[in-house]
């Protein structure tokens, strides 16, 4: 077990090496670059800069540096230093921005995999062990709808729902009262009532697969052979489905939680900018949108950390349940 | 680099024609001072403010300051004014004291909202009601009590007030001006920091000189004579705060004040020592930055979900009452990511004030239809703009075929004339609008109804005589126009999708097949456009041209004078470079550019009308691009709670709309 492990964070290495490079490469393939699109947010608002100070501009960002440079610069500064630069568009430290957005985004992440998980479990087994019955339809065509209806389209149904039925405010994550005030109680209980939308929206199209994934697994698994012998040996029905089908079935679960991450995080961008979460999903957007390529980079990179680290999670999970992953490799 | 002159020498000449205004700034201030001195002693004060105020008349600031000042942790009002702030007379009324303002931005990019709501305090300001005439008569005492110009127009006064202070309750001085003067705005490393730059500065390639002969009186002079200078001065930089910098605070960030400057560089986490700087001399995202601006950011922009500004408790600047301003409390914007989610916000009633992001023509009617529910209505932004959309051709294109073309006037007026534009105000704009070339507003100045209407008329038979005329009436099987090398007359139009590009140009592509002329409208992402026409690599572009109002201030519409003259960026590059590079333009240009370079240096107003109107005229002549149609009146939206916002506030970045009616006399009725 621990020279998979010691092999599989060897290949790491290289894998990050590479990420950083190609993240680093994609931000620098538009046209034009931060001063640019900065050049352009002034003209539209009626103001004009000079030649001189355009230069300056690109001097002080070293943007008038070949791309290794540049490139070199930055992963540099962060391997060595952990400083992951500065974003142009912010004037603010990249650090300091995760540091504000990546906590809500983790929590909601993980807020939203314990939804998904929650309420994709019960009803994944609960539609294979009672196929075909009007709970099952009712589940599956939940799930169906779940998945067919885009994320942004339930954020600004449950948006408007949350307006007219609730009373709350559109977007954020804190109420008024709270959005600045320091960490209390009161203020966690309003956090709970606010993240519910994204969370909901978020989870669903995830649970609609989930059900639609354990439902299929554990069907294959309740005709096998060994189920009929469980049940010759006169075991509980319930103890027969949780002790062996269901361990089987879950295994797509674990295989996969490497990929929930950069999944969600993709799936908040749009969500969190309909609602106007704080979180990294609007951050990395602008910062796309306006070439602010460290600030980018940075997000880009830290994501692919996680879900390399996610998937490195998953195979250790995997292997622990499954002796033939390790043995597998050779 | 400060010129000097023997102590006490006063300008030979006789300040010009700014007696009148400064015995105005001066009589009102002293009233207000009187009034203020009444209100401290407790003697009653002749009140005119309306019943509905909720504030004894006495109190002269702010509740929230009272009760600092009684806690011993502020001074008292009288020791924050100077000795002569300046009067705000309110649009409507007397104010209450309290509130927040809510508005929202789109977060950073959207600095400018900031800029034009809390951020827009110079040295000079223009008047309330300006119309955009030439010269300084609408360039009022702001920050400075006064200002005189010497009457060759090189030397311009400027007096500060006595016990001004800044937001953090520093005394503000002469010493000040020459810290930025010398220190920040005249430094080349600098020049890449927001708001800095020499710019107003330089004339005539060389740099103005500063002269203190005071704590309160300094003079900045020229070695022509600058008829743009107070202009500039009050349209003010990127920074707003053109040649103010807190003295006291920005020192410890310049290598010649600091000897320790390298460790705190390290300690703070920069590269450089001008990025340092650049972070700390930011009002937007600095909170301990001191500013002379009504309210002072307490959360900047970065933390994710709001910025939010509270009063500046030294803000020199009373009511006719003598009650300190601001009367709102604080400023709150809500960072929204998306402009629809604004909408919604503000249909809801969730912003008091706003006019960005969503005051398009196409929002208009579900905004009116959602007031009853959001509690506000409509207020007026008095159109700032010379076109809602006109087409450049490249008259400088690297193919001599396509220049060809595009430089015979013939061929353009030919288009002109083609396009249906009672059409596209019609079904593009909202029935809002006129048609028009590209011209000043009517309530410029310079307006010239002549300029304004030629060729506007929609006729294809004229259309296709002018065509005819340029030498492209020889046609394909297909009908379409033949070019100098036989192939049939095709270009692209390059937009960057702004509202209405699309659709008005799908219009004016069938109104010119109609005339045998093949346009293809090309929309793209704004980065390629940018790169695209900055590399003069289009046939042509399309974009909204300023200069309705703001015409000497903003005349690259008109003659190509900046990189922003997208229809001849070769001949204004070789005005910008003085010839060096670019291309030499035809002779009527040139005499635009030495007609402009003469304005510069022209002081007075009548001067200066009279060489932008010879020069509009050229214009006329040159018909350089086709404008459309001039923009009608834009909106904005405002609470019902919400009061002093005028009916009508001019539009205008170079008026920092809507600074331009003062928002610290915006109150919230409690």
């Amino acid at each position: 077990m621990l020279t998979f492990i010691g092999r599989r964070l060897l290949y790491m290495v290289p894998t990050l090496i590479l990420i950083s490079i190609v993240a680093f490469a994609i931000i620098q393939l538009p046209p034009g670059d931060y001063i640019t699109t900065m050049i352009a947010q002034m003209e539209a608002d009626g103001q004009s800069m000079d030649a001189a100070t355009i230069e300056a501009l690109r001097d002080r960002y070293g943007l008038d540096q070949p791309f290794y440079v540049q490139y070199w610069t930055w992963i540099s500064n962060i391997v060595f230093h952990g400083d992951f630069g500065h974003s142009f568009q912010w004037n603010r430290p990249v650090g300091y921005l995760l540091g504000s957005t990546l906590p809500f985004t983790m929590l909601l992440t993980f807020s939203t995999l314990l939804f998904t998980w929650a309420i994709a479990f019960p009803i994944g087994i609960f539609s294979a062990v009672k196929q075909y019955s009007i709970g099952d339809y009712v589940a599956t065509t939940i799930a169906f709808l779940g998945v067919a209806i885009p994320n942004f389209l339930l954020a600004l149904a449950l948006m408007y729902i949350a307006l007219t039925v609730f009373g709350q405010p559109v977007g954020g994550l804190f109420s008024d009262e709270y959005a600045s005030a320091p960490w209390s109680f009161g203020k966690f209980l309003d956090l709970l009532g606010h993240l519910w939308i994204p969370m909901v929206v978020l989870g669903t199209a995830g649970t609609a697969g989930l059900v639609r994934v354990l439902r299929a697994n554990l069907l294959d698994e309740l005709r096998k052979p060994y189920v009929v012998a469980a049940r010759a040996h006169g075991l509980t029905e319930r103890r027969i489905l949780l002790k062996y089908p269901l361990r089987v079935a879950v295994n797509p679960f674990l295989s996969t939680i490497g990929w929930v991450l950069p999944a969600l995080v993709s799936g908040e961008i749009i969500v969190s900018q309909v609602l106007s979460l704080p979180t990294t999903g609007p951050l990395l957007l602008r910062a796309l949108r306006s070439q602010d390529m460290y600030l980018a980079g940075a997000i880009i990179l830290i994501v692919s950390v996680l879900t390399v680290v996610g998937t490195l999670l998953s195979d250790i999970l995997l292997a622990r349940l499954d002796p033939r992953v390790r043995l597998g490799a050779r | 680099m400060t010129r000097l002159r023997p102590s006490g020498g006063q300008p030979a000449a006789r300040p010009r024609g700014l007696v009148g205004r400064r015995r105005v700034v001066a009589a009102t201030a002293l009233t207000a001072t009187a009034a203020l001195l009444a209100a401290c002693t407790g003697e009653p004060v002749d009140d005119p403010r309306e019943s509905s105020a909720g504030e004894p008349a006495s109190s002269g600031e702010a509740p929230m300051l009272t009760e600092l000042v009684e806690s011993g942790e502020l001074p008292p009002v009288e020791e924050r004014l100077p000795a002569d702030p300046l009067v705000v007379e309110p649009t409507e009324q007397i104010g209450q004291y309290g509130g927040t303002w809510r508005t929202a931005t789109t977060g950073p990019g959207d600095e400018v909202w900031l800029d034009l709501t809390i951020g827009y305090e110079g040295l000079v300001r223009w008047a309330s009601d300006w119309t955009g005439a030439p010269g300084d008569a609408e360039v009022i005492p702001n920050i400075a009590a006064g200002y005189e110009v010497s009457e060759d127009g090189q030397e311009f006064t400027f007096t500060l007030r006595e016990g001004m202070r800044w937001s953090d309750g520093e005394p503000f001085t002469t010493a000040d001006i020459e810290f930025a003067f010398n220190d920040l705005w005249t430094d080349e490393d600098l020049a890449s920091i927001r708001g800095l730059g020499a710019g107003p500065l330089m004339h005539d390639g060389e740099l103005a000189t500063l002269q203190v002969e005071d704590d309160y009186t300094f003079t900045i002079a020229f070695a022509q004579p600058n008829g743009m200078f107070l202009s500039s001065m009050a349209s003010g930089g990127a920074g707003a705060n053109t040649l103010i910098a807190p003295r006291h605070y920005l020192e410890e960030y310049l290598p010649q004040y600091n000897d320790d400057l390298d460790d705190l560089v390290q300690s703070e986490g920069y590269d450089s020592w001008q990025d340092l700087l650049a972070a700390k001399f930011d009002y937007n995202t600095n909170t301990d930055f001191p500013v002379m601006n009504p309210w002072v950011i307490t959360e900047p922009l970065g933390t994710g979900s709001r910025v939010e500004a509270e009063r500046n408790p030294y803000y020199f600047k009373i009511d006719t009452a003598g009650n300190q301003l601001p009367y709102l409390d604080a400023v709150r914007y809500t960072v929204m990511n998306e402009p629809e989610v604004m909408l919604a916000a503000a249909m809801q009633g969730d912003i008091d004030m706003h006019s960005r992001h969503f005051n398009e023509p196409a929002n208009k009617p579900v905004l009116a239809e959602a007031r009853p529910e959001g509690n506000y209505d409509f207020f007026e932004l008095a159109p700032g703009l010379a076109n809602e959309l006109v087409v450049m051709f490249n008259l400088t294109h690297e193919d001599d075929q396509m220049r060809e073309i595009f430089t015979n006037r013939d061929f353009r007026v030919g288009l002109s004339h083609a396009i249906d534009r009672d059409e596209l105000v019609n079904t593009v704009y909202q029935r809002q609008g006129t048609p028009s070339q590209v011209s000043p507003q009517p309530t410029s100045p310079f307006y010239d109804e002549e300029m304004a209407t030629q060729y506007t008329e929609f006729d294809v038979d004229l259309a296709n005589q002018y065509l005819d005329d340029a030498g492209y009436a020889e046609r394909d099987s297909e009908g379409r126009r033949l070019g100098p090398d036989g192939e049939p007359i095709a270009f692209s139009v390059e937009h960057a999708g702004l509202p209405g590009f699309e659709d008005a140009l799908a219009l004016i592509s069938d109104d010119w097949a109609d005339v045998g002329i093949t346009m293809t409208p090309d929309p793209m992402d704004r980065s390629l456009f940018e790169e695209r026409r900055r590399s003069n690599n289009f046939d042509a572009v399309v974009w909204l041209a300023g200069g309705g109002t703001d015409v000497t201030q903003n005349p690259y519409w008109y003659a190509p004078l900046s990189d922003r003259s997208d229809f001849a960026s070769l001949w204004a590059q070789w005005y910008t470079t003085g010839g060096e590079d670019g291309a030499e333009p035809p002779a009527a240009t040139q005499e635009q550019f030495e007609l402009y370079d003469e304005l510069l240096r022209t002081a007075d107003a009548d001067g200066q009308q009279n060489l932008m109107e010879q020069l509009l005229q050229i214009t006329a002549e040159e018909f350089y691009h086709i404008g459309t149609v001039r923009p009608g009146a834009g909106y904005g939206i405002v609470s019902n709670d919400f009061h002093n916002v005028p009916s009508t506030i001019p539009d205008s970045y170079r008026v920092k709309t809507p600074a331009l009616s003062n928002p610290e006399q915006y109150y919230l009725a409690q």
